[in-house]
């Protein structure tokens, strides 16, 4: 069982100071501490960006892939050792944008995998484009005058997506950010954690307090998790902007499924070192 | 013709049953003790079109088919159109004359033209339209002399589970068959073959081939997309995933593919990707990843012509230069070329080794006609066959390591390498350059340092690498330097060119990278008379061999047609 010093890395962040992943950092270590988990039995996977550097700095087995692909190497790595807790961070860019297909299709598999969405509406590592997610009319070096396009939203996505888990967090707020991912880890299946993640260097207008001005907890507005419908509606509001989950539904996990599985052993623990071929060669006679 | 060898082609629109047929016919003469060859030539399009499949049965094996044919079965006149002139004098061609129209002058010469009215007699006496290719293939049976008791037991073992009733009526339209041929044909037939002792031999294509080593080395994880002419690697896979606990994904796409492979071997599991070149221009930027993170990898590339969708079920060998350099910069990986099932076996097991040996991605090529072509072959030796791990730690030895570093350099520059779950391992696999620990590191000094680690494997890999080989003849005046399925090609042109006293023989390339400079400049430079043989437009293989070795091959038979070489086509493009 983990404690919090022992997710500390050689290595310090270089993010800028004040930047929402230090918020969205703390949450996910306190939360690997609170699941109980070795920190050896976790594996976070991130793809490329501000936020994918978050697993330089969490003493737990790290996978930094490529832009937008954290999700393919998490499933490789989940199918292949299913004892791991995987959990999958990256940012709005990697997850939505050029990532899209692989967060849709991953969601309705149902692995049972944590995927968390630092999302800051704007892409930091190359200076401050707009994103997926930024509102419109949003002003960017690639949309000096403005974006004329609607943004995704994630959580409709999830929701319309079969995710047995969707939830949104504010890296603001790390003690609910805390509680949602340590939900979102023991939750067998795949669950989305969107988080609210203020830029302070590129984005001027999804401020700490903007956020803090329009955030509101579902839990404490009474709302039923179970209901996908009313998931919906909230997931449509704008003027006030509800965190916490929007959904939650239990359904077999890929892994429960998959004839490759079913012994139940992780496949890194098979052993391999002398198969018999004679049955499938006989096939061919 | 003669007794003993057989050339056949089966044709007709696609969705008519043609590679079914062929599979039986195939399966028939195999547990009947031949060798059977098989190509199938099809369209891109799943109804319509001229499909045909050649087969070509023999004592003997045979790697690439001929042009002959000895006997035909066209399914519609387009077949007939298309391959007529194939036909030897002597040789039958079976059809249905109410179904094939024959234009009025339609000169057959020394053909023995069979008109069965297939279709009347598949509806009246059967009441089934299918059972037309049997009873075509019945009549080859009657005509051949052949004993199709053997093809009861092929009928059961592939029909087995639509019903005895379905057996019964397939076997009485080869029956039917048979008692046409022999009531006009047989006796005139100069064709016989009769029925030999079983060898046990197998009879799949190279993607078969290619699999079962991979079973056999322990592949546990497969992610794929399917992509013609590759996806029977995904179809075999997944058929045995249940027995042999594998975790087949079809996935996304391509890149979803290579980089949950990635996940994989991260993960410690052995895993695969199999994919032709469009499927292989996406999985680019992954076989850099897996490079750079040191992450064992296998990945397929069944070549078939491009660029972009190209001809999607042809033939093609124009992915050697592509295999090497896919990936930005200098990515470390390994690349092998097969040429036969055997080889497909061999390489689909040792890439396993080597990717773990190395922490590299090894890529496969080879093209359709190996990937798709069936060969009939003994099963697969595998008495030195020893799954090899490398430096992949387990815990007690990471006990033992106060500072584990997972990219510690070393002198070989492979590093001990820990998996998840694993204590006393935790670290970070980094696509950014990175230190020793795998933190990000952008310092010059370490950058050159990993730079060369990573090289340096190859290095040391090149050693165990299967080197340039030569094939037959020493001191021949003829040397075909080659790859893939152009060897077996070359081979038999050697074969015909020593009947007319003509020294030939073969220089096979089996690595493309690492490349064997030294071995391969050595062979070269004493070489008479080298001719460059590979089916791309600009001699990918020759441009390789000149840069690597400053030896220039100026003779050169290319191809790029979409369809594989024969014997004869390489000796009649000879200057």
């Amino acid at each position: 069982m983990a404690q919090l010093k022992d997710l500390e890395t050689r290595d310090r962040s270089n993010w800028c100071p004040g930047c929402g992943n230090f918020g969205i950092q703390a949450a996910i270590k306190q939360a690997i501490v609170n699941v109980g988990v070795d920190p050896w039995n976790v594996m976070i996977s991130t793809g490329i960006g501000c936020g994918s550097k978050i697993n330089q700095w969490i003493e737990t087995y790290g996978f930094a892939g490529l832009h937008g692909r954290s999700l393919p190497v998490a499933m490789g790595a989940k199918l292949s050792n299913h004892a791991l807790t995987v959990i999958d961070v990256g940012g709005d860019g990697d997850g939505y944008g050029i990532g899209m297909g692989h967060f849709i299709h991953n969601m309705r598999r149902n692995f049972d995998m944590t995927y968390i969405v630092e999302d800051n509406q704007v892409y930091g590592l190359t200076l401050g484009q707009t994103s997926p997610t930024s509102d419109k009319g949003a002003k960017g070096p690639s949309t000096p005058f403005g974006i004329i396009e609607d943004p995704v939203n994630p959580i409709k996505l999830a929701l319309a997506g079969d995710c047995t888990f969707v939830a949104r967090g504010f890296a603001g707020d790390i003690p609910h950010l805390t509680s949602l991912i340590e939900a979102g880890i023991k939750h067998r299946g795949f669950a989305l954690i969107d988080v609210f993640q203020p830029c302070v260097t590129f984005n001027k207008v999804n401020t700490y307090a903007y956020f803090r001005n329009k955030v509101y907890k579902l839990e404490e507005a009474g709302h039923d998790f179970t209901d996908l419908g009313k998931a919906f509606e909230k997931a449509g509001e704008t003027e006030k902007l509800p965190i916490g989950i929007f959904y939650k539904v239990d359904k077999p996990t890929y892994e429960d499924n998959d004839v490759g599985l079913k012994d139940g052993v992780p496949r890194a623990h098979v052993d391999i070192s002398n198969i018999d071929v004679a049955m499938v060669e006989e096939s061919f006679m | 013709m003669k007794n003993g060898a057989l050339n056949f082609l089966i044709g007709g629109p696609a969705g008519s049953g043609i590679e079914k047929s062929g599979q039986i016919l195939a399966l028939s003469f195999v547990r009947g003790g031949y060798y059977v060859f098989s190509n199938m030539e099809h369209s891109s399009q799943i109804r319509g079109g001229n499909n045909f499949l050649r087969l070509r049965i023999d004592e003997n094996p045979h790697e690439v088919h001929v042009d002959e044919i000895d006997v035909m079965v066209a399914l519609d006149k387009q077949t007939i159109d298309e391959h007529f002139s194939e036909v030897v004098d002597g040789g039958a061609i079976i059809y249905d004359g109410e179904v094939v129209k024959l234009p009025s002058d339609f000169k057959p010469g020394k053909v023995k033209m069979i008109d069965v009215p297939l279709k009347k007699i598949a509806d009246e006496e059967f009441g089934n339209p299918l059972v037309v290719n049997m009873i075509a293939l019945g009549i080859l049976f009657g005509l051949t002399e052949f004993d199709m008791s053997v093809t009861k037991s092929v009928l059961d073992k592939i029909w087995g589970k639509k019903g005895a009733e379905i057996i019964a009526m397939n076997i009485k339209a080869l029956e039917n068959g048979k008692t046409i041929a022999d009531k006009n044909w047989t006796k005139d037939f100069g064709i016989k073959m009769p029925k030999k002792k079983s060898l046990n031999n197998m009879y799949l294509c190279g993607n078969d081939a290619l699999c079962i080593g991979a079973i056999k080395a322990g592949c546990k994880f497969v992610g794929e997309y399917p992509m013609t002419p590759s996806s029977s690697v995904l179809h075999f896979m997944a058929g045995w995933a249940d027995k042999y606990g594998i975790v087949v994904k079809h996935v996304e796409d391509e890149i979803a593919a290579i980089n949950s492979v990635i996940g994989a071997g991260f993960a410690g599991v052995r895993a695969i990707a199999a994919t032709s070149g469009g499927g292989f221009a996406l999985m680019s930027e992954g076989i850099g990843l897996a490079s750079m993170n040191e992450v064992p990898i296998v990945v397929i590339d069944v070549m078939r012509p491009g660029p972009a969708t190209g001809l999607p079920t042809r033939n093609g060998q124009g992915d050697l230069r592509f295999m090497i350099h896919a990936a930005q910069d200098d990515p470390v990986k390994i690349v092998l070329l097969a040429s036969t099932p055997e080889e497909c076996f061999e390489m689909g097991f040792k890439a396993f080794n080597l990717a773990e040996k190395y922490q590299l991605p090894v890529i496969i090529g080879y093209d359709k006609y190996l990937g798709e072509g069936y060969y009939t072959v003994p099963p697969f030796n595998k008495k030195d066959l020893k799954v090899e791990r490398g430096e992949l730690l387990e815990e007690k030895d990471l006990a033992k390591i106060e500072d584990y570093k997972r990219y510690l350099f070393t002198e070989d520059g492979v590093s001990p390498r820990a998996i998840p779950g694993q204590k006393g391992g935790i670290h970070r696999a980094t696509s950014d350059e990175h230190n020793e620990y795998g933190e990000i590191c952008e310092d010059a000094l370490n950058r050159r340092l990993m730079v060369e680690k990573r090289m340096k494997k190859l290095e040391i890999a090149l050693e165990e690498l299967p080197g340039p080989e030569i094939i037959g003849e020493k001191n021949a005046e003829i040397t075909f330097v080659t790859w893939t399925t152009s060897v077996g090609a070359c081979e038999e042109a050697c074969e015909i060119l020593a009947t007319k006293d003509v020294k030939a023989n073969v220089l096979k390339i089996r690595t493309a990278w690492p490349f064997h400079k030294k071995e391969t400049l050595e062979i070269l430079k004493g070489l008479k008379r080298p001719v460059l043989v590979e089916q791309n437009y600009l001699g990918q293989l020759g441009g390789l061999i000149a840069e690597q070795t400053g030896f220039m091959i100026e003779e050169k038979v290319l191809k790029y047609d979409g369809r594989p070489f024969t014997a004869k086509y390489i000796i009649d493009n000879l200057k």
